[in-house]
């Protein structure tokens, strides 16, 4: 998944997020925190489980920030430098 | 007076999960006298007309006759079914109005969720209560958890509210009898089986006795409720601790640590604890109100690190992570089908087998989606909704949180006897101070 941008990234994690959620996000969805479109922990730690098994990352363990996990574009951004 | 239907669904079957919340009904039934209900009640800042919602409920009733539906079994397939009447028996009381409460809104509340006590006779699978107040005015709505769940009950709720004589009875949702792929079911089955073990290892989860059975065991509540910015704080400090948007593992860590407390005081001296937790499978606001659409992870702690309450907190989310990961509810719900096939009272004496009948330690939820997703009821503004629910048991004790706009409830509900109530407030007292500094220390 390296060579994916972090545009794609984004659109991937937004249809994920879209199918936990269970109605389609936008695009500039991917910009708001993830708290005002409906997340929560179960399914906020639903898409940390699809992106382990679609990047291979585990980043519920990883160090991250609370800054990291804010909105999908930020999501995105971490995914790809991890998978560089 | 029965009023017909004019709605006829088709063949509306139980789901496995469904058929474990049956289970726990006839258990519950059977050591305290009274069924699996719960309640919600609403806090309204205003008067609500009473003979407004009878008429209106009435109607409501009418158009969805699953309120007054009953368990059978297909002879064909021998799954178990909602039934469905085509006429429904409107001599049933739904609504009861009590006298105006004269306390205060602390005391009117305590009053008001001892009405989930009252049993729900024949077919009727919910009652609402209404208490005019001088500052406050309170509508319970007591259910039957066979056809609602936390969740569901908030959206009929809604439903009520906005329900117009246009408006289409409320969907049903798939109702399918789910008798295929068996191979799959059989290995959910497998998976949930070896999960149990593992949790139980070498003795059973440290639990509060039940009280010998009587005509009637009540359940009792202890309250808290947190203001807007109690509520902000709470989240934050979940951030600070957990994790962002880690509500749930942090509230869950803190009521562990606050429970083996009183275990300790006590004097259960156990090894480890486990905490049977609801989560909630409705995907989207479409799906339907009725019936059971949840499942269940089990979290397990030893005790020997229930006082660090740093380590409660990562092994809460740890396990929130690995149980997603090999799907527990979902691999739980697919077994579930198969448990139908045994009567609900066996199947209510099996479920705890493989915990030497303790299915856990206490029970735990946070209903945090947007259930009722409005500002008032029938034009009355809504101050604040409360969950009382009587705990399935076992185990007979459950700590459970809900947030209603910005606000968060705590309630603990146990059977009479279980707990001294002065240990109970206690428990509840200790647990919001915990909650609202976010402090590993607090003690």
């Amino acid at each position: 998944m390296s060579s994916h941008s972090i545009q794609e990234i984004s659109a991937r994690l937004i249809d994920e997020l879209g199918t936990i959620l269970g109605r389609p996000l936008q695009a500039d969805d991917g910009q708001r925190a993830l708290h005002e479109i409906g997340v929560d922990s179960i399914s906020l730690v639903e898409l940390l489980v699809v992106i382990e098994k679609d990047f291979g990352l585990s980043l519920m363990e990883a160090g991250l920030s609370a800054d990291d996990f804010r909105t999908i574009s930020s999501l995105a951004t971490v995914i790809h430098k991890r998978s560089q | 007076m029965k009023s017909r239907s004019s709605y006829r669904a088709p063949k509306c079957y139980l789901s496995g999960i469904d058929w474990f919340l049956r289970a726990l009904d006839c258990r519950t039934r059977a050591v305290t006298g009274i069924g699996n209900y719960s309640q919600i009640v609403l806090a309204l800042r205003g008067h609500l007309d009473p003979d407004l919602l009878r008429v209106r409920l009435h109607d409501f009733i009418i158009r969805n006759p699953v309120l007054q539906g009953y368990c059978r079994r297909n002879y064909l397939n021998l799954a178990p079914y909602w039934d469905l009447p085509c006429t429904v028996d409107m001599r049933t009381k739904w609504l009861d109005v009590r006298p105006a409460a004269t306390g205060s809104d602390v005391d009117a509340l305590s009053a008001l969720a001892d009405e989930v006590n009252q049993p729900l006779t024949g077919r009727q699978r919910i009652a609402f209560t209404l208490v005019p107040g001088a500052r406050l005015s309170y509508l319970a709505m007591r259910f039957d958890h066979q056809v609602l769940d936390a969740a569901g009950a908030e959206r009929l709720l809604l439903s009520i509210s906005t329900w117009g004589s246009t408006s289409e009875p409320l969907p049903l949702g798939d109702r399918r009898a789910h008798l295929d792929e068996w191979m799959a079911k059989f290995r959910s089955g497998q998976t949930v089986n070896r999960a149990l073990l593992a949790l139980r290892e070498s003795e059973p989860p440290t639990a509060f006795p039940l009280p010998d059975a009587t005509d009637r065991i009540r359940s009792l509540f202890a309250f808290h409720s947190f203001s807007d910015h109690e509520t902000k704080a709470i989240t934050e400090h979940a951030e600070r601790r957990v994790g962002y948007l880690m509500l749930m593992p942090f509230l869950l860590g803190v009521t562990v640590r606050s429970f083996h407390e009183l275990c300790l005081k006590s004097g259960l001296d156990g090894k480890h604890y486990v905490v049977p937790v609801t989560i909630d499978n409705r995907r989207n606001t479409n799906e339907s109100v009725f019936f059971n659409q949840l499942s269940f992870n089990f979290y397990r702690f030893d005790a020997g690190t229930a006082s660090d309450q740093a380590a409660l907190w990562k092994q809460a989310a740890t396990q929130l992570y690995e149980q997603t990961r090999v799907r527990t509810s979902y691999h739980l719900a697919q077994a579930g089908y198969l448990m139908r096939i045994c009567p609900a009272p066996w199947l209510g004496r099996l479920m705890g087998l493989p915990l030497s009948g303790r299915l856990g330690s206490f029970s735990f939820a946070l209903v945090a989606g947007q259930g009722y997703a409005a500002h008032d009821f029938m034009d009355v503004p809504i101050e604040n909704i409360y969950h009382t629910p009587r705990v399935p048991t076992p185990p007979g004790i459950g700590i459970y949180f809900n947030r209603y706009q910005n606000r968060l409830n705590m309630v603990l509900s146990y059977l009479e006897g279980m707990l001294d109530p002065l240990d109970a407030k206690s428990l509840a007292d200790t647990l919001a101070e915990r909650l609202r500094t976010g402090n590993e220390t607090v003690s």
